[in-house]
């Protein structure tokens, strides 16, 4: 009952015509930014960060999550249309999606995909409404070990599950742990790994990396030259909403895309891209038309659309309850959080309930708002992106420099973005994480405090990380999840029948 | 069996990227061990325990990851067209081109740079190259809707020197 009044208070928060209007932008640039290829949540927000500075954190938020929901329809309207996945996540949206538009049934993926969307979007906020504040109140007894233990869970996920061997992504996140400590020491204040310089005295400026890495990298990657594009015209579009028995058919999909990517979403580093090709294989054992997976399924769109927007919900319960991001955008969401002040997390929702409830209150009406425009709004974001694509790069390229700038007016900060953005193209291509390095990054000092921090209340005894319930069982996992994958490869290569020389 | 893993350039150019990262790892390590105190007589831990630490987790790590390229599975190489020059030839033209643009801030300000950027961008290093007018125009309007866009925000981009 009290989650109803906390939430009734949060809507009411956010009924009036700034939010409304900041709620309304971050949805149609995410839908926009989603649509664009080779553009996605993270790079949008990154983009958007230093502009935001200057708002009011409540509606700047709204924005941000608005901008997260939006890329997650937006990716939908260029997976189908164009082939192109506007994220990675609507990889298998463009597989079936535009088979299906082919044939002429465009029109209604689009429409299934915003519904199903809507209908996962709204049940994952609901979730999140009722797991984030219980999960919440449980951290608010977590000392520093517990804290500890709860964020080498978060790597341990990010290391096993992101994409790319495991272990390319432990290097990555060394790399960000590694990053995270230049800078003054936490504790003692003594000067690390700055070389006598000035610059690296508070450590790396969080935007320029997240930018250099995110939005600079995303525009390099998109210059590749990937040949001709095939696309389908508006016309052949056909009708976009769908019949009162292709709805019905595609509820169950839809149901079990929203379990499944609200479950992966939870998990730190799994995502929605996981979250889709599980939703995908699953569908697959439970459709009554399997035969279709491959030549345009509906099933197909309805369930891992469903997940897509699901795990953004689910992906929000860690951010929001523990501080502790599971992807890329989530990461720079806390980013935002920090920049604004505010510490998502146990005291989030004790000290600033109205920017908690408030946010979440606003995931509901980014939902509504999203829908309809999904619905309404398919041909303008077509003929949107098709104008803007000609000079879309040197757009972002120009807000970049000018919003890493305007943070502390410093130039050095746009070097700092520029040389990001080329090691981040370099990794991306040696096949290293970008994630697991800005989680690293992120959470990097966290970790170190609550590390050090258990270490001198148990007087430097180590035991104290086994002593604890919570922390072991955590810690298990943890051990688990690191070794299990690697030994798992073993098996089935054991078990795979050796080929002849 | 080496040698001819050897011979295939992502390969190559993984291990490449595997050794300079290993090399990074070892160069903090060394930095942390003669520059700061592993322990501390107050936090037990001294400043330079929790970097050492991550240089060696990161040195083992990359050292695997060099192993599982010599003699694991082709899945560790987990790359795609680093050596691809062709189709690499764009994004480094983009990344030198800010980089110059950058470079050339102080003596034309943030509009007058920008506008070089975007300009020359959009003549080089689009796929669909719009008619000059065009390119001409998208560069005034994109530099001018930024730099209007902050300037209401009350932050003011770099000026030339010179004004």
């Amino acid at each position: 009952m009290e989650v109803f009044t906390h939430l009734l208070e949060g809507l009411q928060g956010i009924m009036n015509a700034p939010s409304l209007l900041y709620c309304l932008v971050g949805v149609t640039l995410g839908t926009f930014i989603g649509a664009l290829p080779g553009m996605g949540s993270s790079a949008g927000i990154a983009i958007l960060l230093p502009i935001a500075f200057s708002l009011d954190p409540k509606n700047a938020l709204i924005m941000f999550c608005g901008i997260f929901y939006g890329t997650m329809y937006g990716g939908t309207i260029t997976s189908v249309l164009l082939n192109i996945p506007g994220e990675s996540s609507s990889v298998l949206s463009a597989f079936e999606g535009f088979k299906l538009a082919k044939k002429g049934r465009g029109g209604v993926a689009l429409g299934i995909a915003a519904i199903g969307s809507f209908i996962a979007g709204t049940l994952g906020v609901i979730a999140l409404t009722f797991f984030a504040p219980e999960l919440a109140n449980k951290a608010l007894l977590f000392g520093p070990a517990e804290k500890f233990a709860v964020i080498a869970l978060a790597f341990a996920f990010v290391s096993s599950l992101s994409s790319g061997p495991m272990s390319k992504s432990f290097v990555s996140l060394c790399l960000g742990l590694i990053a995270a400590t230049v800078g003054q020491d936490i504790l003692v204040g003594d000067s690390r790994l700055t070389f006598g310089t000035t610059f690296l005295t508070e450590g790396f400026e969080f935007a320029p990396v997240c930018i250099g890495f995110f939005a600079l990298t995303e525009i390099m990657s998109s210059m590749e030259d990937k040949g001709p594009i095939e696309e389908i015209s508006l016309s052949q579009l056909g009708r976009i909403i769908p019949s009162a028995r292709e709805m019905k058919e595609s509820i169950l999909p839809m149901t079990r895309g929203t379990i499944v990517g609200f479950i992966t979403g939870v998990m730190p580093g799994a995502g929605a891209t996981i979250a889709t090709f599980l939703s995908y294989g699953i569908e697959k054992k439970f459709s009554k038309h399997p035969e279709e997976f491959g030549e345009g399924s509906m099933d197909a769109i309805a369930s891992t659309e469903s997940a897509n927007n699901a795990s953004s919900a689910g992906s929000m319960v860690p951010l929001m309850a523990l501080a502790i991001p599971g992807s890329a955008t989530t990461a720079i969401l806390l980013s935002g959080f920090l920049m604004f002040g505010l510490t998502p997390g146990p005291m989030l929702f004790v000290q600033h309930p109205d920017i908690a409830w408030g946010l979440i209150a606003s995931m509901y009406v980014s939902n509504v708002m999203l829908v309809t425009m999904n619905i309404v709004g398919i041909p303008f974001f077509v003929w949107a992106v098709k104008k803007s694509t000609p000079f879309m790069s040197a757009l972002v390229v120009t807000i970049t420099v000018a919003g890493v700038y305007s943070i502390n007016q410093y130039m050095r900060d746009v070097w700092l973005m520029l040389i990001c953005g080329l090691v981040g193209f370099i990794l991306t291509k040696l096949g290293y994480s970008l994630v697991s390095i800005l989680l690293g990054l992120v959470l990097g000092r966290l970790a170190e405090y609550s590390f050090r921090s258990a270490l001198i209340i148990s007087d430097g005894s180590f035991a104290t990380f086994f002593e604890k319930p919570i922390c072991l069982v955590l810690l298990i996992i943890c051990g688990i999840m690191l070794v299990a994958p690697p030994i798992w490869n073993e098996i089935k290569k054991k078990k795979r029948p050796k080929q002849p020389a | 069996m080496q040698s001819e893993k050897l011979k295939d350039p992502k390969v190559r150019g993984s291990l490449v990227g595997a050794a300079v990262l290993a090399l990074l790892a070892l160069f903090v390590g060394g930095v942390v061990l003669s520059t700061l105190k592993l322990r501390h007589p107050t936090t037990v831990l001294g400043p330079g325990f929790y970097p050492l630490l991550l240089s060696v987790l990161m040195f083992i790590a990359c050292l695997y990851v060099i192993y599982s390229l010599l003699f694991g599975d082709r899945e560790a190489v987990n790359m795609k067209s680093v050596l691809d020059r062709a189709a690499l030839k764009k994004p480094m033209a983009l990344f030198l081109l800010s980089v110059v643009c950058v470079a050339a801030m102080p003596l034309l300000g943030f509009m007058g740079a920008m506008f070089v950027f975007c300009f020359i961008q959009m003549t080089y290093l689009e796929k669909e190259k719009q008619p000059l007018i065009w390119r001409l125009v998208y560069s005034a309007a994109i530099v001018g809707g930024v730099y209007w866009l902050f300037r209401a925000l009350m932050i003011y981009l770099p000026a030339p020197f010179w004004l």
